[in-house]
């Protein structure tokens, strides 16, 4: 079963062997290869190779293209501010002091825009993993787009003209149905509708102005014949079941909603649940190790892998640090090895007892690759190649060792170490590189300086 | 009093015009401002706080509710400067530089003048010194700081610290609150006070103005 | 044969300018294609006199995107009719851009677009101009300007309203002028503009329009009072009106309303509905609505967009 397979047949809610995994690598995808946000939401080369690494080193079962919810308030009048560190904001809002509906040829069309950009990128990425990996399209969801357009009056609105919000969500609703059909036609597998603020209503406001529209993009995306996803951001555990009634395949939630306690509801209406690991206190400022025991603690929660998707609670931060995902990753490829390990992690009583090197007086230099494990994370195949590759290279003038974190005494010796982050490479006793793959000349400087 | 509480119920559900009308009336009643401002308009905001915190009520109902009661108050206002009420305190609120996220910001400016205190709004985007100076030139008791985004959340430290730098650390008491922050960071950061939502911000500075008078 | 484009904002005077500029084409088979608040203002015994043929654009903005294919269809049957010269009337309100979209396809390559003249009006246009976006976009895409109603213009208005227009146009002709009188030789100053660059391209969705329909039973007086109070939220309001006095026309430039009995044909569909335009910033429909408190029980329907 390919990666992609292994989701469609999620999404399909039947049962799968281990849970799907989709991380949203929006910006974040660009700290990969050292653009900022910026660039990655704007230069199409940028963007694809930034999206081929997240694919590289995540291996993920499905991946978001782009993770920019000002997509289409840019092309409908917003003024964007930018930021290298995070998507861009809308600075204004065009109907802020004018309450009128756009009339439907304002409707964003393929070649306005950043449109050409992502949609290209779309389609090359289709040709480049499209066989293997689900890729996710994802659109601004109706009510933020009004919010967008709008501004904050829209919840005055909601009070003072509900024929005013109905018709603007309608144009809204129109412009997402178009979006889907440009993103459906690039090749986009799932579907996912973004929209943030439905957590900031109550459940009568959702079914009073969302219900509507949001049953409409879900009925026009499965007659598109592909998978929809529903993704919230905030406490939305109150408007759950109103979500489930519009009948996506699947919802998206962050750490604010008990995703046990929501599965409980998702279930009842069998549409899969995705989340919902902390983007700031666990990926963004925890350890690989933290990331790893989020995932596994998670996921030992469930009976069983069925209408479950594991991934971040929304976009990912910029700056989460790549082993962090790598150690999700890893945790949800490699579930049961990745136990054992936190097990063994945390196990006080653990005293095996390993002999570090004397790295002072060693008789040529000594390469130690630190992974999580060479054969199932993909990074630290890449860094076990790095550095097989360097020994090829320079033979018997360097030694080379491996160390995989599902060995007992590996993991007394990183710990003895101090050695954080995996996969990693220690010259001579220190951290040279961390999570992020040297290329050749990176890594044969740094072994030539203590040759 | 029955029209007190007629006020505080309809601006609890965001009825502006009636609200408007019954505080007219009950001044041409000959009640006073700070009567009506108290346990009319604050009584009635204040409930619409508590549901805030406890999810019983969301956005929207909290903008009608502080649209009601401003209206309430733009009547009472000239009656109020002679009526011996004071605000209860002095905040200078704003979102942090580089986010222009502000729903999160201005329910925190409603619940916290639906406690009587005082609010100056810097609005978004605001630098950390610009707090600083305004809390200075204003003599606030507090600096209340929001974010949304974790790139921009970084920046409340450097509030923190030019109120080191201006001397005024030990004169006003620093806020922070928004989405990605946490009681940890506040402490990290060296903040006085971290709240989850809005109305538990207002209760909170409430207290603290009141501690420090 | 030639085209010209004739672009201005609502109420700068562009019918009362056509009356005279068809007059430049006398002996020559022209085709006039006019937006929908046009066609009351030009006189059937004039298009008779030159053997004019008009076409009228209605339900929307003649160039607003949503109507292109309309456009397009009117233009080709136009083209059949093999005239000398077509001269295009833009709504106010619309994207003058648009036309060169169509010509560019190359469908309708017998016409050889002459350029654009854009109808100022010396007193309002300053204003306008921060309001309507598409008003920069009209000014951007002609060759001259044709700075009208100078006499009940100040020179320092006139002064300032030339300026903004080589602000927005460096290049652009500018000749004064009083209700819309055109002389001969200003005709070569009207050629092609370049292609507007990607700064203008931006959407503006903050153009409005409603549709009041009223009751027959509406006196005149009632009628004028409900166009007064919503006047000064409109650019522009214009529409046939039945009313207990018999048919009226409205004809309203923002608060400045004129409401006169109408003797001229009137087809059933036009009569009774009254088109309302506005841009940024206006409270179209918070006024309507407001209307409706008073006028309501004469205010059969409105319709947005």
């Amino acid at each position: 079963m390919t990666p992609k397979e292994l989701l469609f047949t999620a999404l399909r809610h039947e049962v799968t062997p281990r849970a799907p995994w989709v991380p949203f690598a929006g910006v974040h995808a660009g700290a990969l290869i050292g653009a900022n946000a910026t660039q990655v939401l704007t230069d199409e080369d940028t963007l694809f190779k930034a999206l081929m690494e997240v694919n590289r080193l995540y291996r993920p079962d499905g991946q978001p293209v782009v993770f920019d919810l000002q997509l289409e308030a840019e092309i409908l009048g917003c003024d964007l501010a930018w930021a290298d560190d995070g998507p861009p904001s809308v600075a204004s809002h065009p109907l802020a002091d004018t309450m009128t509906v756009p009339c439907k040829c304002k409707l964003p069309k393929p070649d306005q825009g950043r449109l050409p950009l992502v949609l290209s990128v779309m389609r090359r990425m289709k040709e480049a993993v499209g066989e293997t990996t689900a890729l996710y399209g994802l659109i601004c969801g109706p009510f933020t787009l009004a919010s967008h357009l709008r501004g904050n009056d829209l919840f005055m609105d909601m009070y003072d003209d509900e024929d005013y919000v109905n018709d603007l969500l309608g144009f809204c609703t129109e412009c997402g149905k178009l979006m889907c059909d440009y993103f459906i036609e690039a090749g986009m597998d799932v579907i996912a509708v973004v929209d943030p603020l439905v957590s900031q209503i109550s459940t009568t406001h959702f079914e009073d102005f969302l219900s509507g529209p949001y049953t409409e993009l879900f009925d026009h995306i499965r007659s598109k014949g592909v998978f929809s996803s529903f993704f919230v951001c905030g406490d939305a555990t109150r408007n759950i079941e109103a979500m489930c009634q519009t009948k996506p395949d699947s919802i998206s939630v962050d750490e604010n909603v008990d995703i046990i306690a929501a599965k409980a509801i998702t279930d009842k209406y069998n549409v899969v649940i995705g989340g919902n690991i902390p983007l700031t206190s666990i990926m963004l400022h925890g350890t690989q190790q933290d990331n790893m025991k989020y995932v596994v603690d998670l996921l030992a929660q469930l009976p069983e892998y069925k209408n479950f998707i594991l991934a971040p609670g929304c976009d990912m931060p910029y700056a989460v640090p790549i082993e962090n995902t790598i150690g999700v990753a890893q945790a949800a490829l490699e579930t049961e090895s990745v136990r054992a390990m936190v097990a063994n992690y945390v196990s006080d009583t653990f005293d095996v007892d390993v002999e570090i090197p004397d790295y002072e007086h060693l008789e040529r230099p000594l390469v130690e690759v630190f992974t999580l494990d060479s054969a199932t994370c993909a990074a630290c195949t890449y860094m076990l190649g790095a550095a097989t590759a360097a020994k090829e290279r320079f033979g018997t003038e360097i030694d080379m060792v491996e160390y995989k974190f599902t060995e007992k005494e590996n993991i007394a010796r990183c710990k003895k170490m101090g050695v954080k982050n995996l996969p990693s490479i220690y010259i001579n006793g220190k951290l040279k590189f961390a999570s992020i793959i040297p290329s050749r000349e990176e890594l044969d400087a740094a072994i030539k300086e203590v040759l | 009093m029955s029209i007190l509480n007629d006020i505080s119920e309809n601006l609890q559900r965001g009825k502006a015009k009636v609200v408007k009308e019954l505080v007219q009336q009950a001044i041409d009643e000959g009640i006073s401002a700070k009567e009506i401002l108290e346990n009319g308009l604050l009584a009635g905001m204040s409930v619409i706080g508590e549901k805030f915190k406890n999810n019983e009520v969301f956005v929207p109902e909290v903008l009608v509710a502080a649209r009601a009661m401003n209206m309430g108050t733009a009547l009472l206002k000239p009656l109020l400067t002679g009526d011996g009420v004071e605000a209860q305190g002095k905040v200078v609120l704003g979102t942090i530089k580089g986010d222009l996220h502000d729903i999160g910001k201005n329910l925190v400016k409603m619940m916290m003048e639906g406690k009587g205190l005082e609010v100056i709004d810097l609005g978004t985007d605001v630098a950390p010194e610009k707090y600083v100076e305004v809390a200075q030139a204003e003599g606030c008791q507090i600096i209340a700081c929001s974010s949304l985004l974790t790139t921009t959340m970084g920046m409340m430290e450097d509030v923190v610290k030019q109120a080191e730098a201006a001397g005024i650390r030990d004169k006003v008491k620093i806020m922070v609150g928004g989405a990605p922050v946490t009681e940890d960071f506040c402490k990290k950061i060296g903040a006085d006070k971290y709240t989850a939502d809005a109305a538990s911000a207002a209760d909170a500075a409430l207290e603290i103005c009141q501690s420090m008078a | 044969m030639d085209l010209y484009l004739i672009t201005g904002f609502l109420g700068a005077g562009k019918t009362t300018f056509l009356r005279n500029f068809i007059h430049l084409f006398a002996g020559k088979r022209v085709y006039l294609i006019i937006n929908e608040f046009g066609k009351t203002g030009i006189d059937g015994t004039l298009l008779q006199e030159m053997g004019a043929v008009m076409e009228e654009i209605s339900n929307g903005s003649i160039f607003c995107s949503c109507r292109l294919d309309q456009f397009e269809t009117v233009l080709a049957a136009a083209v059949s009719g093999e005239p000398d010269v077509i001269l295009v009337e833009a709504s106010g309100l619309s994207d003058p851009t648009n036309i060169q979209k169509i010509l560019s396809q190359g469908r309708l390559d017998v016409i050889q677009y002459k350029g654009s003249v854009c109808l100022v009006d010396a007193c309002w246009f300053s204003k306008v101009v921060e309001t309507a976006r598409m008003c920069r976009k009209q000014v951007a895409v002609s060759s001259l300007a044709l700075l009208n109603k100078v006499d009940a213009a100040s020179p320092e208005q006139i002064e300032h309203t030339e300026a903004l227009l080589r602000e927005i146009n460096p290049g652009i002709i500018v000749q004064r002028t009083t209700f819309g009188a055109f002389q001969p030789q200003w005709l070569e100053a009207i050629c092609p503009e370049p292609a507007l660059e990607e700064a203008f391209q931006n959407a503006d969705i903050t153009l409005q329009k409603a549709c009041v329909i009223f009751s027959p039973d509406i006196t005149p007086v009632q009628l004028k009072g409900f166009l007064t109070l919503v006047g000064e939220e409109t650019y522009r309001m214009k529409g046939f009106v039945e009313t207990s006095s018999g048919l009226y026309l409205a004809d309203c430039v923002s608060s400045a309303i004129k409401l006169d009995p109408y003797a001229g044909d009137v087809s059933a569909d036009d009569r009774g509905k009254l088109v309302l335009l506005a841009g940024k910033g206006m409270r179209l429909r918070q006024i309507i609505k407001q209307a409706k408190t008073w006028y309501g029980q004469w205010m059969k329907e409105v319709q947005y967009g």
